[in-house]
């Protein structure tokens, strides 16, 4: 049997046999040999008890540093942080309403309805021939048209009333106005 | 991997929520005693913990049935602590602070470092002090490596495919780690 190491001392090459022995990582021919000259070597002895030490150290390192982790539940994290998108993809497809097609109305008329009327208050003021300096202030809801016009700086309140004119009786009629 | 957790994985890949919670009840202990090791910080490791079982979710389907589900959730698990250690140390040298210092010189908010503990008591506060800091000042790819090696009691070949490197890698570094680890214990005495 060769001599595993000389009286030289231990070179990196066997220092990493001697770990790989301990970790129970060498063929069983390379570990008895080994395992006979740790028996004899005192040097090697205290390389080993070293790195069993240092182990020993570690574990309880990590035993003690995670014991305050230990009653920390991962899961319920994990399902909050997985859910949001499974949420979203539920909530997307309908709506509360969807299944009462008579609802659906109830919002979208008055919402054409208040198109609408917007749409002839635009027409009405445009047309409207404001008085110099004056700003409208109201309309009043009526068969004919009724604005209320006041006065920049002043408590002058304008009062325009817009008398349709009469329809024309033939197309003769039509034609010239 | 036993029939229990093979049918869990099964279930959890054909969208079983709760078959993949059973598998984090049963899992997180060990992820979360390897990865707070890696970070040497609670809520980092807490969040580190999370973001390893959300890509584990997400990557279910990469998940090949022969392999352990551990040993393929730690690989998950060391990758992301490595990036986050990484993205800290970049972010220290890049500070006005300069880079962080070691856990044991700063005060530690949890009060780890005041509380009697077994290692303590056998070598003395400084010990661990001494430990703690040359552990800290290794870079992540071998804090991982002794940590695989000494908590969990991994074999080489488990680390080399965990962490992605050929076995005599993980030799090396486990080597080199222990080799730094007992010339700090050394130095105290």
């Amino acid at each position: 049997m060769t001599p595993v190491h000389g009286s030289a001392g231990i070179d990196e090459k066997w220092a990493m046999d001697l770990m790989a022995y301990r970790d129970g990582e060498l063929d069983s021919s390379r570990r008895n040999e080994i395992g006979r000259h740790i028996l004899e070597c005192g040097q090697c002895q205290s390389i080993l008890r070293d790195f069993g030490k240092v182990g020993n150290l570690v574990r309880e390192m990590a035993d003690e540093d995670a014991s305050r982790l230990a009653e920390t539940p991962v899961w319920p994290r994990v399902r909050r942080a997985l859910a949001p998108p499974a949420v979203e993809r539920k909530a997307e497809p309908r709506s509360w309403w969807m299944p009462f097609p008579a609802f659906r109305w109830a919002f979208v008329l008055p919402a054409i309805l208040l198109v609408f009327l917007g749409a002839i208050l635009y027409d009405s003021t445009r047309r409207a021939p404001t008085p110099e300096g004056a700003v409208i202030v109201g309309l009043v809801e009526s068969p004919d048209p009724v604005f209320l016009f006041q006065q920049r700086g002043s408590s002058v309140t304008v009062i325009w009333v817009f008398e349709p004119l009469p329809a024309p009786s033939t197309k003769e009629e039509a034609r010239s106005t | 991997m036993d029939p229990e957790e093979r049918d869990l994985v099964r279930a959890a890949r054909n969208g079983d929520e709760e078959a993949f919670g059973r598998l984090v009840e049963r899992t997180q202990s060990r992820l979360a005693r390897l990865l707070r090791g890696m970070v040497r910080d609670d809520d980092e490791a807490m969040d580190l913990v999370q973001e390893t079982y959300i890509k584990a979710h997400r990557s279910l389907d990469t998940f090949r049935e022969g392999s352990a589900f551990g040993t393929w959730l730690h690989r998950i698990g060391v990758n992301t602590a490595i990036d986050q250690l990484r993205k800290r140390a970049a972010f220290a040298a890049s500070s006005i602070e300069g880079p962080a210092s070691a856990e044991g010189d700063t005060p530690d908010p949890a009060g780890a470092s005041e509380r009697p503990t077994p290692d303590r008591v056998l070598e003395g506060e400084e010990a661990g002090k001494a430990l703690r800091r040359a552990l800290n000042s290794m870079p992540p790819e071998h804090k991982a490596t002794i940590l695989l090696r000494e908590i969990e009691g991994l074999s080489y070949d488990e680390i080399a495919e965990i962490t992605g490197t050929a076995v005599g890698t993980v030799m090396s570094r486990l080597f080199y780690v222990r080799r730094k680890l007992r010339e700090a214990l050394r130095e105290h005495r």
